[in-house]
Formats: C-alpha cells, structure tokens, sequence
C-alpha cells in the first residue's frame, strides 16, 4: 500500500474534485448558520445550552436505529505561514478529531424524535457521520452532513472545501500530464477550471485556476467566499502555499464534502 | 569506477574478485601480481601474461578513480546508528540475498533492556534511484520478538535496503522508532537531509511563536547564526535563521550533501523545499 500511495492519493484527489462541480462559481451568499441546508439543523437547548440535533423526516430515517456520530470543533488557529498551531489528536474510535474538538455517539431510536447531545453549544462547526458497512465487511464513519454554527465557522468550512479544490486540482496538474500524456488545457478542462497563463495571474472569482508547464512547475488557485486567494505551487522541489495547514492536519478536512 | 559502499555485505566475494568480480578494483590488483614479478611471469602463459599486465593497469586505474571519488563516501557512518545499534548484514539466504543481523553494544545496553523479550517491528525502505514524477520507492517490514538476552539477532529478513528503522510497535497502528540506520550512501544521504530538516523545521516553528522570538535568540538556542536577510546562505552544516520580529521568518541549512534545505513564512504563505517533513510525513517510510 505503501509503494501505491504516490498513485492513490492523486487519483483519489482527482475524483474528488473531477466529481465536485467546479464549473459553477462559488456562491456570495453568507450560508445559513447551524443548518447544512438540506434537513440538517443543530440548535443549543436548554440550560446550561445543550446541542440539540433536529433532523428532518428524510435525514432522520437513514439515521434511525443506527450509530450517529458528532464531531464538533472550534476553527483552529493558524501560525506565521499559514501551519497549524498544534498537531492532530490521536483518533477516537476511528473519528478524527481536530484540534479542540469532542466526538460523542448517539443511537438515534427508530421513532423520530429530537437527538439530544451532551456538547455544549460552544463549537464553531460540527460534523454527523453514521457508521456504513461495506461490501466487504470494513466500516468506515460515512459522512451524514457538516453543519457551521458561527460565522467563522461558516468561513472555515468554506476555506477548506475550497483548500481541497486547489490541493487536489494541482496534484492533477503535476501529475497527468507527463503520467498521462494529457495537456494542461484538457486537465484544466476536465476540471472546470480556467487555464493560467502564468502563476502571477488571478483566476476569476469562484473559479479554480490552474497553471502547468506539463514538467516541473504547476500551480492551482482559488478565491474562497471571503475574497482570499488560496493557492498551491510547486516549483521542482520548492512548494509555496498557503494552504499548509490542511495537509499538516489531516483531521481538519473530516467530513467535507464536495459541492 | 570508484566502487560503491552499498557493496560492502558482498565483501567476501572479493577474495575471488580476478574470477567473480573482475569489475573491482581492489580484486584485480592480486590478479596482477604475476606481472610485477617477472620471472615467474615468464612461466605464463602469453594470453596470461598479457592479461595480468592488463588487469595490474585496470586495478591501478580504479584504485585513481576511487581516490578522486571520495565525494561520494557516506555522510554518516553505515551501519549503525551512531548510539550502539548495529544493523549489517549477515549470511546468504538460498534466494541469494543477506540476512540482516541486528546488534545491540554495550553502549546500548539500556536501550536493549527497552526490547528485550519483545516485539520488534523492522521496516526498511529501498530509494527510487531513478525518481521521475512519481518517486516509486519500496519498503518493506517484519515484526518478530527480540530475545531476553542480549546478542546478535537474525532478523527474518533479507534484501538490500538503503536504510532501516527499528521500533517497538504498540497495537497496529502506532510503533515507537528506537533507531534509524542506514545502509548505504543514499540512505545516509537521505537519514542527514532528515536530520537537518527536522532541526530546520524545529527553528521555524519556534521562530513562529506567538511571541515571535528574536532571530539571535533562537540562533543561540540551535548553536546557530542570525542572517542579516533571507537571501544569505548560511555556512555549511551551520543552522541560519531571520527574522523581522513580524511577519516574515526564514530558517535554513546546508546539510552534509551541500543542500540547502529552508524554511520560509511570510504572513499566511509558507515556502519551502522540505514540505513533507513540514506536513508531517516522513519520505523516508519508517514512520511504522
């Protein structure tokens, strides 16, 4: 496994992002807080403010009878250079948590009824996953809905769906054309993405952008709902980021998913 | 010619170099002797003499070439892990490959007490030599139990690594690594980038601080030197760090192959050329 980790995390991060759609530009819109925005609702009860998980009909019934999980975690800080300030906590029964984040388990019963968690409503985001048992016997934590409970929440949850986007989309570049044999014009798109003439240009806002001389040198960007630019380069052996933080802390992408 | 330290576990073969390895330089050189004598050459056949004289040149050549090649000697010492841990290779298995034969001295004799009677998990990894987009290295592990006592042990595994590492596994996941050792330049070469990248990493980070240390400060914590500006190269082998007290620190080091390995952060944006130390993986593969 080790040997094809080089090949299987590229093509992993292709589908993932061949299968986001980035051909639509990401929207304006503030998006609503403590809703994921499709029967997905966590609101604070109570005294002292409990996490109360809400769930619509259709979500609760592929919930029901089953093991929920809910991570929940404020935004952690960055450092000079964009790093994570502290390293990623050891995993709880296979939930990854990020820093400052809690994990309980629920068993939602078969009646639809509010679920109530024993977190407090202090988080910025959270995440609800239910175990899923594959055809082979493995259970994996399958992701029901990731849900921002304050606006910083809301922005760190976009940074990084959009940090996902640029990290997968430059891998692409550095790597189908000389694997491939693909252009960089065909790479950019298959991804919906707008090709750069050189790293120093700006794709459009909402766009993915990308760059590839086809060797050594590739570069992928993004501007997220807050304006920022994110981007990746790399240049040979050099990398320029800043986006470094989510390759650091794997646990911090747990439960994104790709819009 | 130069011949490569990577060869050393076959140095039982030179013995019989003028008929097995006639490459090497050191083998041809007895073959020679004959030459150098004369009279007893004159016993020889004609094709033999002509063929001493030609490998007694060969030899001289290569004993030149090797001389001239002393760049390439290993940047650390090979075997071991320079704290008692022994790690060479032992006999021939049937598939014609070396078992590696793992020793601890007396100076690790504490270390040893950490293992004895356990499970010890040996992972080894073979560098790509020829990387290109995809650096397609192999690895390769056992875990068997170490004896109550101290000696020599026959690790149930052959083949020819570049560099190893030795670790008390906890559960499946999680190994704790006692030693790293490498085995031939390459793996020392890689083992020394490792090593001067963890330390340039380690004097970013504190340079990143919240309360942002002075670049002099944490020289003198590393046995370093504060550069004037970024674009200064520090001496060889020396740890140089920068910062302007705000927002842009760089630290870097020449390590023993003559790399230059740094770290740069500017506000959000981070530089560097050892980005996967910096995230957290380790491109050597021993992080069990």
């Amino acid at each position: 496994m080790r040997r094809l980790r080089p090949l299987v995390i590229p093509l992993a991060l292709a589908l993932i992002v061949g299968a986001a759609d980035l051909g639509q530009a990401a929207p304006t819109a503030t998006p609503a807080l403590g809703t994921d925005g499709h029967g997905v609702r966590l609101v604070a009860r109570g005294d002292p403010a409990r996490l109360v998980v809400l769930l619509s009909p259709k979500r609760y019934r592929a919930v029901a009878g089953r093991r929920l999980t809910i991570m929940c975690a404020p935004v952690p800080p960055a450092t000079l250079g964009g790093g994570a300030a502290t390293g990623p906590r050891r995993n709880s029964r296979r939930v990854p948590r990020p820093p400052g984040g809690t994990a309980v388990r629920l068993h939602p019963p078969r009646r639809h009824t509010p679920l109530v968690t024993p977190l407090a409503s202090g988080p910025d985001w959270c995440t609800l996953s239910h175990r899923v048992v594959l055809r082979n016997h493995i259970a994996i934590e399958g992701t029901v809905a990731t849900v921002p409970l304050t606006t910083t929440g809301a922005a760190f949850l976009d940074e990084r769906q959009v940090a996902v986007r640029v990290i997968g989309a430059e891998r692409v570049v550095a790597l189908a054309p000389p694997l491939l044999g693909f252009s960089v014009r065909r790479v950019a798109r298959t991804l919906h993405a707008v090709v750069l003439s050189s790293p120093a240009e700006t794709p459009p806002p909402g766009r993915l952008g990308v760059y590839g001389d086809g060797r050594r040198h590739s570069y992928a960007a993004q501007s997220d709902r807050a304006g920022a630019l994110l981007f990746w380069e790399t240049d040979g052996g050099e990398t320029r980021t800043n986006l470094l933080r989510y390759k650091q802390d794997l646990s911090l992408l747990w439960g994104a998913r790709f819009r | 010619m130069g011949f490569h330290v990577m060869e050393r576990p076959y140095a039982r073969d030179r013995g019989v170099a003028c008929v097995k390895l006639p490459y090497f330089a050191f083998g041809a050189l007895p073959c020679c002797l004959p030459a150098l004598r004369p009279r007893r050459a004159e016993t020889l056949p004609r094709v033999e003499r002509r063929r001493s004289w030609l490998l007694c040149v060969w030899g001289a050549a290569s004993l030149l070439a090797a001389g001239t090649a002393t760049a390439a000697q290993p940047v650390l010492p090979l075997g071991t892990d320079g704290h008692g841990v022994h790690l060479q290779y032992g006999m021939r298995t049937r598939h014609g490959l070396h078992q590696l034969v793992l020793t601890f001295d007396d100076s690790a004799s504490e270390l040893f007490q950490r293992i004895a009677g356990r499970r010890l998990a040996l992972n080894c990894t073979n560098f790509d030599r020829d990387p290109g987009v995809l650096k397609l290295d192999t690895h390769g592990s056992t875990v068997q139990r170490a004896p109550r006592r101290r000696k020599p042990m026959v690790l149930g595994y052959a083949g020819r690594f570049d560099v190893c590492g030795i670790g008390i596994p906890h559960g499946r996941f999680r190994t704790t690594l006692l030693a790293r050792i490498p085995l031939t330049a390459l793996g020392a070469k890689r083992l020394d980038e490792r090593d001067t990248a963890m330390v340039v990493i380690a004097a970013a980070r504190t340079l990143a601080r919240p309360e942002r240390p002075s670049a002099a400060a944490v020289a003198a914590t590393f046995h370093g030197v504060a550069l004037a500006a970024p674009t200064d190269t520090p001496p060889t082998g020396v740890l140089g760090v920068y910062s302007d007290g705000a927002e842009h620190a760089y630290a870097a080091q020449i390590d023993r192959s003559g790399k230059l390995l740094f770290v740069e952060l500017e506000h959000d944006v981070t530089r560097s050329n050892i980005t996967d130390y910096l995230a957290g993986n380790d491109p050597l593969g021993l992080d069990l």
